[in-house]
């Protein structure tokens, strides 16, 4: 049962803060109980659990930007055979952190949520958690619902802002005839019958759009091996996280048909949002079949297995290499004439539809050096170098977009210390590379239609827009 | 329209009273932030004023702030005193500035019972109100006050709103039920179970949601009552909520363990050998297998299954427990649950999230590892992960690690050894590592020979205990062939200037066991060290102390067992013995009055000829340390071993064994027919599946052959069931005739089923027919 919901920022002080009961630990004493009993947990951005006196667990969840969620249960009554008194499924207060999480970003239409957010809407904010929270329990999540129970403020900025961009889309389309008409971004919801739970009922608006954010995150290791003269890399294990997002504003109560152009990967049992059918004989991951709940979701997320654990090393290294995507990187080491220099190159491959990729930087970390010893760059095509304190870390960062076809070559060495110019043969243990770019897919799926099977008035044409985007996760040479 | 006028009166009202304040409050409708400036700006003292105000726009900043003030933990503010002030204002007519009554009383309405009970009248009022969303948030409102007086009252409230027509406020009322059950407990339990039985029988999925939640918490053992919904809630859980789904599925478990047969094993080589499924996991005999289960659990894991796409990892964990506890190894992997377990873990998140899972998994891992096997990597450790993270994947692969995977699984593991900053993570490593030298002997010893090489490197120093547990654990499984593991050992502990104390007391140990196996190298070990005794930590010196009586005992020992005749050991003569004074000596003027005590203890044992003791003392065969996996599996070796994963309490609790239930001699399984329906919403309008997907919805497929039958019977059904749509209750039952046989009743049940598959969850009016349909009959049955 959960009794309290803290959200902290990442300096650990209290943004936003619900206690079901005036006699429950605020935030600063229950930070200082965190703080003597699971230190670990109160300190970095590390999130978890931890037990915090007898009756109470507390839980805790990092945004992306910093922001800690917390929440603190107190058991419920024993399950039976159980030796401790029952605190429910280990996994649903984490669960729930990250869906108030999500549900807070769709609420306020936001890809990343704000402090002063949060500050502004204390009132929302605190609705929208007794909204959620009923008895204890996560008892309604559904963000139609809650934004039906809790309407979203739509202040004058707004709507100036809204005037101001439609007029200047209707200028450009050239449509002067509509220059005038209402910008009405959300109708008047009729009471009417829902006809699935998680759609708001009776909604029309002036403006139909729908937008598909296709995302995938490349996670790979690379080993290096020393072998003779020539360092070999191999590939280690390397997968792909994609995301698929809709977000649409849609009349009535519209049946979406999406399909994907997979690239003969199997997704195999891949997360949909409840609103996708999955039992009917025909479904398969590259026909999804939904009536979309108004505004933003997560359609999708899938895994694609670059390197099964049961084929072939060989075969899984070309078959990774060919969907990593278009950044591959190498380390050369023992070059120059004393063998001392090592080489980081960055391949990154021509596309006829990615120009650039944006944000490279290879992190390199080396062994502990002796004492006085620095790294040296050499020579860097582009970009700079920079050398971190406690000298094992270093970074090579590139411009803030790199064209693609290009090689960027880093060559540096290191340098035993400043008057002493004598050089180590040791080189990075570790690179870790990072970069983004859009348009392509590295696994090369793509959405191939996003139709309006059903339910949308034909003479309603939306406005429908795809993206691609790419990032890194986990994307190391070693 | 008429929102909007009254909002334009509203306006023009507040424009009379135009102040400077006032000026400053049409500016901060401009923006949110400016609003939030003009919000802090409301001094303690006008906070009464505002609320106290006429005017609703007044009382709504008052209560803004008042809730801002709440929420931003500004322990400062009293906001106790506003008591009387803000609770007047539950009589808004406003939904808003009600909810925000309703947090507040929430939290302090304990704070002060006397006047919390003035606004028991007006919530009560409000129970009735024309709006479902009034009614539902007084009713929340209402029993959110947990002031003991008044739980007869809410009690009567709920009893009342049991059959209304709206289905938000009737899952309140199930969950204002679990409240009062929490507070009350078994004072009230009589009350609330007939309350449950009918919310667990109402139509809509919505309020069986709830229902769930409060059954599950309320009446967790009286699990004899879901007998009648028991192929309903198999049919509706697609339906329900994502958090109900969980607990539906946590609470079936149960209910099939405890009411339902086992499931049966059927050898595919020989059809005549079937066994019930053991209760140890991984203990089925057979090489291939086919499983029988009942109807029922199959219903019931069908059902789990088609939610395995969903994004909730809760549930995807209560899935793979319902698999787990429920069936075969087999069934498992069919599930393809494994695939999407293996999916959650992937993100690079920071969530608490992935090590719940990961434990989850090495649950499973343990009972078997085939399960799992396929997804090796995804448990390699990555950067991205945290310690705790990373220390259950390295316990995964050691489960998962076999001789065609075990290359890569040690390259892996070696890199982690070295390059982790991480302790924990660098001991769970090592121990992986031993795990991979029990693969064969000549990975044994190639593991001993790379903890050897790497003994010095820099992070092994860091976990110098365990990396010397792991060699001892090696050596102690097969002391014969560690000769030169031995030599390597003595190498480093005399050529190691920073070796720590406990690294080195643990080799110093390993040579007192070692001299069973080869006497002649352990003197000289002692012999050195002797030298340098006083230099070396406490632990160290404990056990050169120790070294020392072992070998003096060793020494005489094997003196005795040459000499035939009963010639007396000659310690003035003896080396070992004079070593042994010596060592005593020294230990004499030790700083640690244990090392002295333990010397003189030693020294005792060998005076008056008590070597007999001292040989029974100290040359006592040790146990080699305890792995994580043993190959033989009785029952007690089952917990040992679960308790041997390290998972945190609640996964423990999570994964309690349950126990089939022994005494199903009276099973029937038309216990399991379906009770009758409470539906409440007939007042409301019907709509059609077509809704849904349209025109083009797929045909819909029938199971078997025996289902073709009654298909038609079921579109029949479906529609005379929309034609009376309109009827009341009773004119719906008395009308239908009810002479079909109880049989095909139950296969329309499961056709249903394929409906609700086909059509998800937006079909719950299609399918409350079916469901009237049903209660009617069975009632007429029991006429």
């Amino acid at each position: 049962m959960i009794v309290a919901v803290f959200i902290a920022d990442s300096r650990q002080e209290l943004v936003f803060q619900y206690l079901v009961s005036s006699d429950l630990p605020g935030y600063k004493s229950l930070r200082n109980r965190i703080q003597t009993m699971a230190p670990t947990l109160a300190a970095e951005p590390q999130a978890g659990k931890a037990s915090v006196g007898r009756s109470m667990e507390v839980y805790k969840h990092v945004s992306p930007n910093g922001l800690a969620f917390w929440c603190a249960t107190k058991p419920g009554p024993t399950t039976p055979g159980a030796k401790h008194p029952g605190v429910g499924h280990p996994a649903e207060p984490l669960v729930f952190l990250q869906t108030l999480e999500t549900l807070l970003l769709h609420y306020f239409d936001k890809d990343q949520l704000s402090v002063a957010k949060i500050r502004n809407n204390y009132d929302r904010v605190t609705m929208l958690v007794y909204s959620m929270l009923d008895a204890g329990e996560p008892a309604n999540v559904d963000l139609g619902r809650l934004q039906e129970m809790v309407p979203l403020r739509r202040d004058l900025a707004k709507v100036v802002n809204a005037t101001a961009s439609s007029l200047g889309k209707r200028l450009t389309q050239g449509d002067s005839h509509a220059l005038f008409a209402l910008p009405n971004v959300q109708g008047v919801s009729l009471p009417t019958e829902k006809s699935v739970p998680w759609r708001t009922a009776g909604l029309v608006f002036a403006d139909n759009e729908l937008y598909v954010d296709a995302t995938e995150t490349v996670n790979a290791v690379f080993r290096r091996s020393t072998h003779g003269a020539r360092d070999r890399t191999r590939c280690v294990s390397a997968f792909l996280e994609g995301t698929i997002d809709f977000n649409s504003h849609l009349t009535g109560d519209p049946t979406v048909l999406v399909r994907l152009d997979l690239s003969g990967h199997k997704l195999a049992v891949p997360a949909l949002h409840r609103c996708v059918d999955t039992q009917g004989t025909d479904f398969h991951a590259s026909r999804l079949r939904f009536v979309p709940p108004d505004g933003k979701f997560r359609l999708m997320r899938y895994v694609v297995d670059l390197t099964p654990g049961t084929a072939p090393a060989s075969h899984q290294h070309s078959r990774a290499l060919a969907n990593l995507g278009l950044v591959v990187p190498e380390l050369q080491s023992a070059l120059g004439a004393n063998r001392d220099e090592f080489e980081v190159t960055l391949d990154i491959a021509p596309s006829t539809t990615v120009s650039a990729v944006d944000n490279v930087q290879v992190a390199l970390h080396f062994p502990q050096l002796p004492s006085g010893a620095r790294v040296k760059a050499l020579r860097t095509t582009h970009g700079r170098f920079e050398n971190s304190v406690d000298n094992r870390d270093a970074l090579w960062l590139l411009d803030k977009t790199t064209s693609t076809g290009t090689r960027p070559v880093l060559r540096a060495c290191i340098e035993n210390s400043a008057d002493d110019t004598t050089t180590t043969t040791t080189t990075a243990t570790t690179l870790r590379v990072s970069y983004a770019h859009k348009g392509l897919l590295p696994s090369g799926i793509k959405v191939d239609a996003v139709d309006i099977v059903a339910g949308l008035p034909s003479t309603i044409k939306p406005f429908k827009g795809v993206k691609y985007l790419v990032k890194t996760g986990d994307f190391v040479l070693r | 329209m008429v929102d909007s006028i009254s909002r334009i009166t509203s306006a023009l009202e507040s424009a009379k009273e135009m102040t400077l304040e006032a000026a400053a409050i049409a500016q901060s409708k401009l923006g949110e932030s400016s609003y939030q400036r003009y919000s802090q700006r409301i001094s303690p003292q006008s906070l009464p004023n505002l609320l106290n105000s006429r005017n609703p726009r007044e009382v709504k900043d008052g209560m803004k702030r008042v809730v801002s003030v709440m929420a931003s933990g500004d322990e400062g503010a009293a906001l106790e005193g506003y008591f009387a002030d803000v609770v007047k204002n539950i009589t808004s007519n406003d939904v808003k500035i009600k909810r925000l009554v309703a947090v507040y009383l929430q939290r302090f309405a304990e704070r002060d019972p006397n006047l919390a009970l003035l606004s028991i009248n007006s919530i009560q009022k409000s129970i009735s109100d024309s709006n479902p969303e009034v009614r539902s948030l007084s009713l929340k409102a209402l029993s959110d006050i947990r002031v003991p007086a008044l739980y007869p009252i809410i009690l009567h409230s709920i009893k009342k709103s049991m059959t209304d027509a709206c289905a938000d406020v009737r899952s309140t009322v199930a969950l204002a039920l679990l409240k009062i059950y929490r507070e009350q407990g078994d004072e009230v339990a009589d009350d609330v179970l007939p309350l449950t039985q009918d919310l667990l029988s109402d139509a809509d999925p919505q309020v069986v949601s709830a229902a769930i939640l409060l059954f599950k918490e309320a009446f967790p053992k009286k699990l004899e009552l879901l007998h009648g919904h028991f192929r309903r809630f198999c049919e509706i859980l697609p339906q329900l909520s994502e958090w109900a789904q969980v607990s539906m599925i946590e609470l079936l478990i149960r209910y099939c363990k405890e009411f339902l047969p086992r499931p049966q094993i059927i050898d595919s080589s020989n059809p005549s050998s079937v066994i019930l499924l053991p209760s140890l996991y991984n203990t089925i005999p057979f090489a291939i297998y086919d499983v029988s289960l009942d109807p029922d659990l199959e219903l019931f894991l069908d059902a789990a299954r088609n939610l395995r796409h969903s994004a909730n990892a809760a549930l995807i964990v209560s899935i793979g427990k319902a698999f787990f506890y429920l069936s075969p190894p087999l069934s498992f992997k069919n599930s393809k649950i494994s695939t999407a377990l293996a999916n959650l873990i992937t993100t690079s998140e920071q969530t608490g999230l992935k090590v719940v899972i990961l434990q989850c998994i090495l649950v499973f891992c343990s009972r078997d590892p085939t399960l799992f096997q396929a997804y090796i990597k995804r448990f390699f450790v990555f950067p991205s992960d945290d310690a705790m993270a990373a220390v259950t994947k390295i316990k995964i692969l050691s489960f998962l690690l076999t001789l065609q995977n075990a290359k890569e699984v040690a390259s892996e593991i070696k890199f982690i050894i070295l390059n982790d900053s991480r302790d924990t993570v660098i001991q769970e490593a090592l121990n992986a590592l031993a795990m991979c030298s029990r693969l064969s002997q000549s990975w044994s010893n190639h593991i001993t020979r790379w903890l050897l090489k790497y003994m010095g490197n820099e992070n092994t120093m860091r976990a110098m205990d365990a990396y010397v547990n792991v060699i001892r654990s090696l050596i102690q499984t097969d002391p014969k062939s560690h000769l030169n593991t031995m030599m390597g050992l003595s190498e480093i502990l005399f050529n190691h200037e920073n070796l720590s104390a406990t690294a080195k007391a643990g080799i110093i140990w390993l040579f007192g066991e070692f001299s069973e196996i080869e006497f002649s190298i352990c003197p000289d070990v002692l012999r050195r060290f002797i030298q340098t005794f006083s230099s070396e930590g406490r632990e160290a010196r404990m056990q050169i102390v120790l070294l020392a009586a072992k070998l003096l005992s060793r020494d005489i020992d094997n003196f005795k067992n040459s000499e035939e005749d009963d010639k007396e050991y000659d310690f003035g003569a003896s080396r070992l013995s004079q070593m042994f004074n010596a060592v005593l000596y020294l230990a004499k003027f030790d700083d640690d009055f244990d090392i002295r005590d333990r010397a003189r203890l030693l020294s005792s044992l060998f005076e008056n000829n008590r070597q007999v003791i001292a040989s029974l003392l100290l040359q006592v065969p040790k146990v080699a340390p305890v792995g994580m996996k043993t190959t033989e599996s009785s029952e007690m070796d089952d917990i040992m071993q679960f308790s041997a994963l390290g998972l945190d309490s609640d996964i423990e609790d999570y994964f309690t064994r349950i126990e089939w239930s022994v005494n199903l001699g009276e099973y029937d399984s038309s216990v399991r027919e379906p009770v009758p329906l409470k539906d409440y919403s007939r007042l409301k309008t019907s709509f059609s599946s077509k809704t849904y997907f349209g025109s083009s919805t797929p045909e819909r497929t029938t199971k078997g052959v025996s289902h073709e039958s009654s298909f038609s019977q079921n579109t029949l059904t479906t529609t005379t069931g929309r034609k009376y749509k309109l009827q009341s209750l009773d004119e719906f039952f008395s009308d239908v005739p009810a002479e079909k046989p109880k049989v095909k009743r139950i296969v329309v049940e499961e056709e249903s089923s394929n409906e609700d598959d086909d059509t998800e969850t937006s079909d719950d009016e299609d399918d409350e027919d079916d469901d009237d349909d049903v209660s009617e009959d069975a009632e007429s049955e029991n006429d």
